[in-house]
C-alpha cells in the first residue's frame, strides 16, 4: 500500500513510502541539504504520524540512494528518535536504516545517529 | 545524579544549562552558515566551560563527559578557523543534540537505549582524523576573531575514586601473589608488579593543589580585562596536596569565587583610586593545614559584600522576618548567601550570576567532607574560607605477626585487642582469611608451623573476632601506601617502611562465613 507523503518542495530530494505487513518503508533519493530541509521536516513528521496511524512495528528508511545529508538535516532525525523514545512502549516502533557503506558520510553519520537510540535503531547494509 | 543535592539545584542547573546549550547551538549554526562573531565565540567558550564544571558539580557525569568533548571539538574547529569537514560539522551538531537529550533526562546520565560511549568513540575518531590531517588555515574575510579553548586531558591523578580502589585491590592481590611465590622464579617479577602498582597509586592518592588553582589565576587576568578591571592574583599554596575528589570540588569552587571576586568585589580602577586603594585589585589565595583539614582562603581587597542588600533580599525571600532583620548578625546574613537561588540584584551579572551559585559550591564541598564560610568588611574586601579534609595518609594500627611468624599483620586501632593464650577453637587463622580474601585461588601463604600460639580477641562496638597470632600486638602508625575501599578485607600498609597486611576483621569474617 502506497503512503501519501507531503508534496516535494525540493529539487534535490525525493522521498516515497509504502506500508505492508506492519512495516512502513521509505526511500530517500538525492541530497538532504539546506535547500531540502523544510521538505525533510515535513516528510519525517508525516512518516511518524503514518507509522502511528497504521500501527507500524517497523519503519525502514532506505538511505542507499541518498548522496549526502548535512548536519541540520540530521537534527530532524535526532528529533524524530526522541519522539519515538517518548512514546509508550506499546506504541514504539523500530527503525531500520538501510545504508550504503561505500558512502563515507553514511558510515560515520548513521553510526552516530544510532547512538541516540540503540534499542530502537538498527543499521543494515 | 548526586543523591544529596536538593532538587532545586538540579532544576536550576538544568534550566541554565539548556539556555547555555541554546546559545552554543545558535552560534554553531551561524558558524556553519559562514558567520563568525568574536563575542559569541567567547560566549560559547564560557558557556561550555561552565556547563562542564556545573555538570560535574551536580553529578551529571555524562553531560560532563560530553561537554568536555564538545570543548575539544570547538577547539579543533577553531584551529581550522571553523572551516570544518562534513564529519567534524556533523559530530559537533550531534554532540549539541546529544547534550540536549542528556540534560532533559532525569539523572543527566545515559539511560537504557542511549549509547554515549559509542558516540564518544565517534567523536574521538573524528578528532583523531582531523588532527592527523595537516591544514593550512586560510583566513576568511568575515573572520572577526577566534577563541582558543584549552584542550582537556584526563590525567592519571584525576582517576575516579572507584577506579583507584580497583587498582588498589589489584595491587593488593599482586602483593599476596608475591608473598605466596616464595622459592619460585616469578617472585622477583611479582615484586616488581606490586611495586609499580603501589608507586602509581601512591602518586594518585593526592594531587598538588597549585596546578588546580594556578590555571584559574591565569584566567582571572583576562576576565578582569574584559570587565575593565585590573587585578593581581597572589598564590601561597606551598607544596600542599589534596585528594583528587577534593581537588575537583575546589576546582569548581575557585572558578566561582574568582568570578565573584572580580565581578562584585574588585572595583574598577577609578573607584579604587578614589577610595584610596591601588588601581590594581588583589586576590590572594592561601592554603594551609589545620586540625586535619586543608584550609584554602580566597581573599580580595574589593568593596566587600553589601550586607544591607543581603538583608533586604533575605526578607524578600521570606528567610528573615522583618522584625528580626535589624538584629541579625553579620554571620547570619552571610549564611543566607548559601541558600539555594539566593542572589542579590547586584550579584546577577554577565560574569558571575549565571552559575549554579554558592549553594552548589557549598554542596560540592560538603560532599567531600568540607565546608565554606565567608567574612567581609565593607570597603575592604571579603574572605572566603574553604575547608576540606586533608589527605589521609596515616592510620593508627595494632601490628602483630602471623601464627607462623612469617607475615607482618595489623588491624586498625579502633579495635581493642585482648591477648589470650591459645589455642582457641573460635580463633581465625589470618592466613586462611587472607587466602580467602585474595582474588586468586593461587594465593596461598607458605606459613611455617606456629612458633607461639596466641589469640587476639578483638572488640569494636558489638563486633568481636578472635585471630591467631605469634606475637602480642603493638600500637603503631601505619602509612596508607595502597588504600583499598573500606569494605575490602585487606590493605597493604607500611610500618617503619616495612610492608604489612592490614586486616579488616569485620569483612574477613563475612568472607569466611560466605565461603564455609
Amino acid at each position: 500500500m502506497s503512503v501519501e507523503l507531503p508534496k516535494s518542495t525540493s529539487a534535490v530530494l525525493s522521498v516515497d513510502a509504502s506500508f505492508a505487513d506492519g512495516t512502513l518503508s521509505s526511500r530517500f533519493i538525492g541530497t538532504a541539504d539546506v535547500e531540502a530541509k523544510p521538505y525533510l521536516d515535513d516528510v519525517v513528521k508525516k512518516l511518524h504520524e503514518e507509522a502511528l496511524r497504521l500501527g507500524a512495528n517497523k519503519v525502514v528508511i532506505d538511505f542507499r540512494e541518498l548522496e549526502f545529508m548535512n548536519s541540520s538535516s540530521f537534527k530532524v532525525f535526532v528529533s524524530w528518535l526522541a519522539l519515538v523514545q517518548e512514546l509508550p512502549a506499546d506504541k514504539q516502533y523500530r527503525i531500520h536504516l538501510l545504508s550504503n557503506p561505500s558512502m563515507h558520510w553514511q558510515r560515520r553519520s548513521l553510526a552516530a545517529l544510532s547512538c541516540f537510540a540503540v534499542d530502537l535503531v538498527a543499521i543494515e547494509t | 545524579m548526586t543523591p544529596d543535592l536538593p532538587e532545586g539545584i538540579i532544576t536550576r542547573f538544568r534550566t541554565l544549562s539548556l539556555e547555555r546549550l541554546g546559545r552554543v547551538e545558535a552560534t554553531w549554526n551561524s558558524l556553519i552558515g559562514g558567520v563568525q562573531d568574536h563575542n559569541a565565540l567567547r560566549e560559547v567558550a564560557r558557556d561550555l566551560h561552565t556547563l562542564k564544571g556545573d555538570s560535574r558539580m551536580v553529578g551529571f557525569d555524562d553531560v560532563h563527559v560530553l561537554s568536555q568533548k564538545l570543548e575539544e571539538l570547538f577547539a579543533v574547529a577553531g584551529q581550522l578557523d571553523y572551516r570544518v569537514s562534513d564529519d567534524l560539522e556533523l559530530v559537533i551538531t550531534m554532540a549539541i543534540q546529544f547534550l540536549g537529550v542528556l540534560l532533559r533526562k532525569k539523572s543527566g546520565n545515559a539511560v537504557s537505549g542511549i549509547d554515549l560511549p559509542g558516540f564518544v568513540r565517534q567523536v574521538d575518531e573524528v578528532l583523531r582524523e582531523t588532527r592527523a590531517v595537516p591544514t593550512i588555515a586560510m583566513p576568511r574575510t568575515a573572520t572577526i576573531g577566534k577563541v582558543r579553548v584549552p584542550n582537556v586531558k584526563v590525567s592519571m591523578d584525576r582517576l575516579s575514586e572507584p577506579t583507584r580502589h580497583r587498582l588498589a585491590v589489584a595491587a593488593t592481590n599482586a602483593y599476596l601473589e608475591y608473598l605466596s611465590a616464595r622459592g619460585t622464579t616469578s617472585r622477583t617479577r611479582l615484586r616488581g608488579v606490586w611495586a609499580t602498582l603501589r608507586d602509581e597509586l601512591s602518586g594518585m592518592q593526592s594531587v598538588p593543589l597549585e596546578p588546580v588553582i594556578d590555571r584559574h589565576a591565569t584566567t582571572a587576568q583576562s576576565l578582569a580585562r574584559e570587565l575593565g578591571k585590573q587585578v593581581a592574583v597572589e598564590l601561597e599554596l606551598g607544596a600542599m596536596r589534596v585528594e583528587s575528589r577534593v581537588a575537583e570540588a575546589l576546582d569548581l569552587a575557585i572558578v566561582h569565587l574568582i568570578r565573584n571576586a572580580l565581578d562584585h568585589g574588585i572595583e574598577p580602577p577609578p573607584a579604587r583610586v578614589a577610595a584610596g586603594k591601588p588601581a590594581y585589585g588583589m586576590i590572594r589565595i592561601r592554603a594551609g593545614e589545620q586540625l586535619g583539614m586543608t584550609v584554602l582562603e580566597i581573599e580580595d581587597d574589593g568593596a566587600g559584600i553589601d550586607l544591607d542588600a543581603v538583608r533586604e533580599r533575605a526578607i524578600e525571600r521570606g528567610l528573615l522576618r522583618p522584625e528580626r532583620a535589624a538584629t541579625a548578625s553579620d554571620a547570619e546574613l552571610l549564611d543566607y548567601i548559601f541558600h539555594p537561588g539566593f542572589t542579590t540584584r547586584s550579584m546577577i551579572t554577565e560574569v558571575s550570576g549565571r552559575g549554579v551559585g554558592m549553594d552548589a559550591v557549598k554542596a560540592a564541598l560538603v560532599r567531600v567532607g568540607g565546608n565554606v564560610s565567608i567574612s567581609t568588611t565593607k570597603g575592604h574586601g571579603s574572605k572566603v574560607t574553604l575547608e576540606t579534609p586533608a589527605p589521609i595518609r596515616q592510620i593508627r594500627a595494632y601490628q602483630f605477626l602471623s601464627p607462623g611468624g612469617g607475615v607482618s599483620l595489623a588491624v586498625s586501632a579502633r579495635w581493642t585487642p585482648v591477648v589470650e593464650d591459645g589455642p582457641a577453637r573460635d580463633a581465625l587463622d589470618p592466613a586462611t582469611a587472607i587466602q580467602l580474601a585474595g582474588s586468586s585461588r593461587q594465593t596461598v601463604l607458605d606459613l611455617a608451623r606456629p612458633v607461639r600460639d596466641l589469640v587476639l580477641r578483638l572488640r569494636w562496638g558489638f563486633l568481636e573476632i578472635a585471630l591467631r597470632a605469634a606475637t602480642e600486638p603493638v600500637l603503631v602508625t601505619a602509612d596508607r601506601i595502597c588504600p583499598t575501599p573500606d569494605d575490602y578485607p585487606l590493605e597493604v600498609v607500611a610500618i617503619d617502611q616495612q610492608e604489612t597486611i592490614l586486616l579488616r576483621p569485620e569483612h574477613l569474617t563475612s568472607l569466611v562465613e560466605r565461603t564455609a
